[in-house]
C-alpha cells in the first residue's frame, strides 16, 4: 500500500490531518482590538499566533470526532503532560467542547486563540491587568504609536506556564591590555611586609 | 615624518597636533601614497577644524557625516548610514525596569554590544547586570562577572545598572569642553569628535555608566550595524568617552531601545514620561519604584521596580 502522490508528506512527529479539506473556520468576526474590560486601559491590539500554531485548526481532526469529556492523559500530538494548576485542570477547563477552533471561559464565552488572555486572566486577573496595561509581558517594536502586546501564550506554554532557567550570556570580558580577574576569593601574595599575613604565612612564621 | 605616514590621524586633532608640531612641513611632502591613514587632505583638514555639534550648521553637519561614513568605509569596509535624527517635540525619555521578572539572562547586553557598535572582547558593555543577594541591596557586594550553568540562581536577584539618564547629570557638569550634554529628551549624549579623553564624567557619574575606548574598537565588519546616528552609535575612535544612549537611532524613530526589544523577560518598559498613557507613567503611578542612588540628587530617569 503506497502513500497517494497528492497528498502532503507527514509531518515529522508523524500526526498528519485527517482530513485534506481544512474545516471553515467559525464565521464569527474576531475582535480587532483585545477586551479588556478596563474603561481607562488604552487600546492596544495583540501579535497573532493562531497561524503559527502545530496543528491549528484543531477542527482538522475534531470536526469528525465526538468530545469524550472522561478526564484521561491524552497522546501525541496532544502535551503529554498538564503541568499547570497543580493538576486541578484538564482540557475542557480551556478548550471548547463543541467547537474545538475556540478556548472557553467558564461562563461558556467562546474566544479565538488570540484572544486566549481573556482564558487565563480568569484566574491571574492581577496579573492580566499588567498585562492590559502595557507593564507585565512585552509590547512588538516600538514604544511611540498604537501598541501592539505580545499575548500570554507567547511566553507562557498554557500547558506548562513555569520559565525554567536557562544559561546566561557571556560574561563581561577582560579590558584589553589586562589580566583576566582574579577568583573573588583567591588570596592574594603579601608583597609589603605590612600587610595583614595569611594564616598559612602565620604558621610559618612561627616555625621559624 | 614616519609618524604621519603610518597613522591615521584624522581621528583627533590631538595626534594631529602632536605630530604636525615636530614636523610642520610634513604637511607638503605627503600628498602621495598612503599618507593621512587612507584619508583624503580635505577630510583631514575638515575633521581638524570641525566645530561643535551644537555650533555647526546643517551644512557642516553635512559635511562631518560624510566624513563619518567614509572613514567607517575605510576603517571597516562597511557602508554605514549616519543619520542625525532631532529630539521628538513633547517627548522625555524614562526608562522601568522590573527587578522581580529580571532572570539575568544578559540578552540585554549582547544585545546593546550588537546594536550600538561596542568594542568586543573588552568590558565596553553600556548594561552591567549585578547579581545580587536575595534582600539585600548592597552594591559592594554585587557580582557582574557571575558565570553559573543556569540563571536565575536561588537566593540571588539581578540588577540591571546602565546610564540613568540623570535628570541633573553629574557628568556633564565635570566636562571641562561641554563634550556631553543632555538633549531635550532627556538623553546624555556625547559628541565624540569633541572628547578630549579626560576622563572627567567617568569618575563624576556614580553608576559607573562611562566607558573610555583605551584602544579602537574592534568590530568584526559583518557584525557592524550600518544604521548609526550622530550621537548614538557611530563609530567611535580610540581615547573618548561613550555610554548608554538609549539608542537614539531607534528610539527618535519611536522605535524601543535593542535592550528592551531583546529582554525575553518583557521586565523593560521604555517610554514618553511626558505621556499620561505611555506604560512608563503607568508604571510610576501604580507600581512601588525605587531610583538608585537616589540620595545623591541627580535626578536619574531610570526606574526600578517590583511586581
Amino acid at each position: 500500500m503506497t502513500p497517494s502522490a497528492d497528498l502532503p508528506p507527514p509531518p515529522e512527529d508523524g500526526h498528519r490531518a485527517l482530513r485534506d479539506n481544512p474545516v471553515e473556520t467559525s464565521p464569527d468576526p474576531e475582535p480587532t482590538t483585545a477586551f479588556t474590560g478596563y474603561p481607562d486601559a488604552p487600546a492596544f491590539s495583540i501579535v497573532s499566533r493562531q497561524d503559527d500554531l502545530s496543528h491549528y485548526p484543531c477542527a482538522n481532526c475534531h470536526a469528525n470526532m465526538p468530545a469524550n469529556t472522561e478526564r484521561r492523559k491524552l497522546n501525541a500530538p496532544h502535551p503529554a503532560a498538564l503541568d499547570h494548576g497543580d493538576g486541578r485542570m484538564w482540557c475542557f477547563d480551556c478548550h471548547n467542547e463543541e467547537e474545538r477552533n475556540k478556548l472557553a471561559t467558564a461562563s461558556g464565552e467562546r474566544v479565538g486563540f488570540d484572544y486566549g488572555d481573556q482564558v487565563c486572566s480568569q484566574c491571574h486577573y492581577a496579573v492580566h491587568r499588567d498585562w492590559t496595561f502595557g507593564v507585565h509581558g512585552k509590547r512588538k517594536a516600538r514604544w511611540q504609536g498604537e501598541r501592539t502586546s505580545y499575548s500570554c501564550a507567547h511566553c507562557h506554554n498554557p500547558h506548562d506556564p513555569a520559565v525554567r532557567p536557562r544559561e546566561p550570556e557571556q560574561p563581561p570580558g577582560v579590558r584589553a591590555g589586562l589580566e583576566p580577574m582574579p577568583d573573588k576569593h583567591v588570596e592574594h601574595p603579601r608583597i609589603y611586609p605590612w600587610q595583614p599575613a595569611h594564616e598559612e604565612d602565620d604558621d610559618d612564621q612561627n616555625s621559624e | 615624518m614616519t609618524k604621519i605616514r603610518n597613522e591615521a590621524i584624522d581621528q583627533g586633532r590631538r595626534r594631529f597636533l602632536g605630530a604636525a608640531a615636530g614636523a610642520g612641513a610634513a604637511v607638503a611632502g605627503t600628498a602621495a601614497g598612503p599618507a593621512w591613514g587612507g584619508s583624503t587632505l580635505m577630510d583631514t583638514m575638515g575633521s581638524f577644524f570641525q566645530d561643535h555639534y551644537k555650533r555647526m550648521s546643517d551644512e557642516e553637519i553635512a559635511d562631518a557625516i560624510g566624513r563619518i561614513e567614509r572613514r567607517a568605509k575605510r576603517r571597516y569596509g562597511v557602508d554605514i548610514i549616519c543619520k542625525d535624527t532631532p529630539p521628538q517635540d513633547d517627548v522625555v525619555f524614562g526608562y522601568a525596569l522590573n527587578i522581580s521578572k529580571c532572570k539575568g539572562y544578559r540578552d540585554c547586553v549582547s544585545a546593546c554590544v550588537r546594536e550600538n557598535n561596542l568594542d568586543r572582547d573588552s568590558q565596553m558593555e553600556y548594561i552591567r547586570v549585578l547579581q545580587m543577594e536575595e534582600g539585600t541591596r548592597n552594591l559592594e557586594h554585587s557580582e557582574h562577572y557571575y558565570d553559573p550553568d543556569t540563571v536565575p540562581v536561588e537566593g540571588k536577584y539581578y540588577l540591571p545598572v546602565q546610564c540613568m539618564q540623570c535628570d541633573d547629570p553629574p557628568c556633564v557638569s565635570a566636562c571641562p569642553v561641554e563634550a556631553t550634554w543632555m538633549e531635550p529628551d532627556g538623553i546624555v549624549v556625547v559628541d565624540y569628535d569633541w572628547c578630549i579623553g579626560c576622563r572627567y564624567c567617568m569618575t563624576a557619574c556614580p553608576y559607573q555608566a562611562r566607558h573610555f575606548n583605551w584602544r579602537e574598537p574592534q568590530i568584526p565588519a559583518e557584525e557592524i550595524n550600518p544604521d548609526t546616528n550622530y550621537l548614538g552609535n557611530r563609530p567611535r575612535s580610540k581615547g573618548v568617552v561613550e555610554k548608554c544612549h538609549f539608542c537614539t537611532q531607534r528610539t527618535r524613530e519611536g522605535r524601543q531601545p535593542a535592550c528592551q526589544e531583546a529582554c525575553p523577560t518583557g521586565a523593560r518598559i521604555f517610554g514618553n514620561l511626558l505621556d499620561p498613557e505611555s506604560e512608563i507613567r503607568y508604571v510610576l503611578e501604580h507600581k512601588a519604584v525605587f531610583r538608585l542612588k537616589e540620595e545623591l540628587g541627580t535626578e536619574p530617569k531610570f526606574w526600578y521596580y517590583t511586581d
